[in-house]
């Protein structure tokens, strides 16, 4: 199939990948602990980034009345820059907690990832869905 | 025992992020130190860097909005590479308002100022001035807001020590060691500070102390004007802050640009034993918020 004939909705789209030149991702730049850089954040104060090319896998800690809530482990579908890419461009992953189901988005800005959360409440309790966005920075262990 | 910079006043900027400025700081036009005196000039120098990376640039300054808004009222930022024209430094400085300064006079007087212990004023009561905790511009008829410093180069001996006491501290120590008769003596009686002569002169009466703010600085407040009562008040005051363990004391390292709120503290630096032999270089400038 030649470029001319890749379906495509927008032109990023139309680009020709063979499965010799599509090659792995590359993970590197999101493996890691990721720390909230807002330090009056209520919300995830924390990322553990881990796993293989395969199957990476996300762990979120949020900040709670009495220390931290650890979510759990969730999978991480990364997305690349361009359908010709290798490079990881951002990721999504998601945590259904019974009461609220909460969606994550994330960019990867020169260093820093920059992370939508949609929150959605399933209980009844007349909270109202909410959206949050906030930087992350990689943990470097130096202080 | 000092106390040590507190993490939750740090922000480590990432090395892409730092590399994306300074390439664009680098693609921009050199400057001359004088030429920066034109804030239409700091606006273009700040605006030409940040649409490199906007988004990165202003999570920079969102960063250290939070931490100068609260204590510590100042930020510690590590990672950064600034350019050899300052250009960068000028456009992190001019997102927060104007670059100000005294009129262009080397090597003293320059908008981007270079602080080195050879140029460092001594003082009549020995040492420097600098080694006393103080307010920048309190010789100005409203002191500037902010203070920013670059490190290039750490004093060799270990000297030069950043130190710096902010407004929570300082009123919570006076009220307990001087009681709170005292308090409210440095809050509620002005002082003639003499305003400098690029100033326009004169004096401009005004306290030591607010509830969220304080001006120090011994030697520019006209002694002459004042009752032996105030004059006592301010020497105990003086003691007091000399002598509180709640200031903040760290090294800063090559490359680490400190940001602080100059209306809520003060800040001095410890001595540098080599005197002006050292070739410790710190760049400053001073902003006037908008």
């Amino acid at each position: 199939m030649n470029e001319a004939q890749v379906q495509f909705a927008q032109v990023y789209d139309r680009v020709q990948v063979d499965s010799g030149t599509a090659g792995p991702i590359d993970l590197s730049g999101l493996m890691g602990t990721w720390i909230n850089t807002n330090p009056d954040s209520g919300g995830i104060a924390r990322m553990v980034i881990s796993g293989s090319n395969e199957s990476p896998s996300l762990r979120a800690y949020a900040i709670g009345p009495d220390g931290s809530i650890d979510w759990g482990a969730a999978e991480l579908k990364v997305f690349r820059a361009g359908p010709a890419s290798r490079v990881a461009a951002g990721f999504t992953s998601s945590y259904d907690f019974g009461f609220a189901e909460t969606q994550l988005q994330a960019m990867i800005l020169k260093g820093l990832i920059v992370l939508v959360q949609t929150h959605h409440f399933k209980d009844n309790s007349n909270r109202a869905d909410y959206f949050v966005r906030e930087y992350f920075g990689l943990d470097h262990g130096r202080y | 025992m000092p106390l040590s910079f507190p993490n939750s006043g740090r922000v480590n900027v990432p090395s892409a992020l730092a590399g994306e400025l300074l390439s664009a700081a680098r693609r921009l036009p050199s400057y001359e130190n004088h030429e920066f005196y034109s804030v239409a000039l700091q606006a273009s120098v700040r605006d030409g860097i940040r649409e490199s990376c906007p988004e990165g640039f202003d999570w920079i300054i969102a960063q250290i909005n939070e931490r100068i808004a609260k204590w510590p009222y100042c930020a510690l930022l590590r990672g950064l590479d600034f350019d050899e024209g300052n250009k960068l430094f000028v456009a992190i400085n001019r997102a927060f308002g104007e670059l100000v300064a005294r009129p262009y006079e080397k090597p003293r007087a320059q908008l981007v100022h270079y602080v080195q212990p050879a140029t460092d004023l001594p003082s009549a009561r020995g040492g420097h001035e600098s080694e006393r905790l103080h307010t920048d511009t309190a010789d100005w008829e409203q002191p500037v807001e902010l203070i920013s410093m670059v490190c290039v180069r750490a004093d060799p001996g270990g000297g030069g020590r950043s130190r710096l006491l902010d407004i929570d501290a300082v009123r919570d120590e006076v009220d307990k060691r001087l009681g709170h008769a005292a308090l409210e003596h440095l809050e509620n009686t002005p002082v003639p500070w003499k305003l400098a002569a690029y100033c326009g002169g004169g004096v401009k009466w005004r306290p030591v102390l607010a509830e969220s703010r304080l001006c120090w600085r011994r030697y520019t407040i006209d002694q002459g004007q004042l009752s032996r009562a105030t004059i006592d008040s301010l020497d105990s005051f003086e003691q007091v802050i000399t002598a509180t363990e709640r200031t903040l004391d760290f090294l800063m390292v090559e490359g680490e640009l400190l940001f602080s709120d100059n209306r809520r503290t003060i800040h001095a630096r410890t001595a540098i034993a080599g005197g002006g032999t050292s070739d410790r270089l710190m760049i400053r400038s001073w902003v006037r918020r908008s």
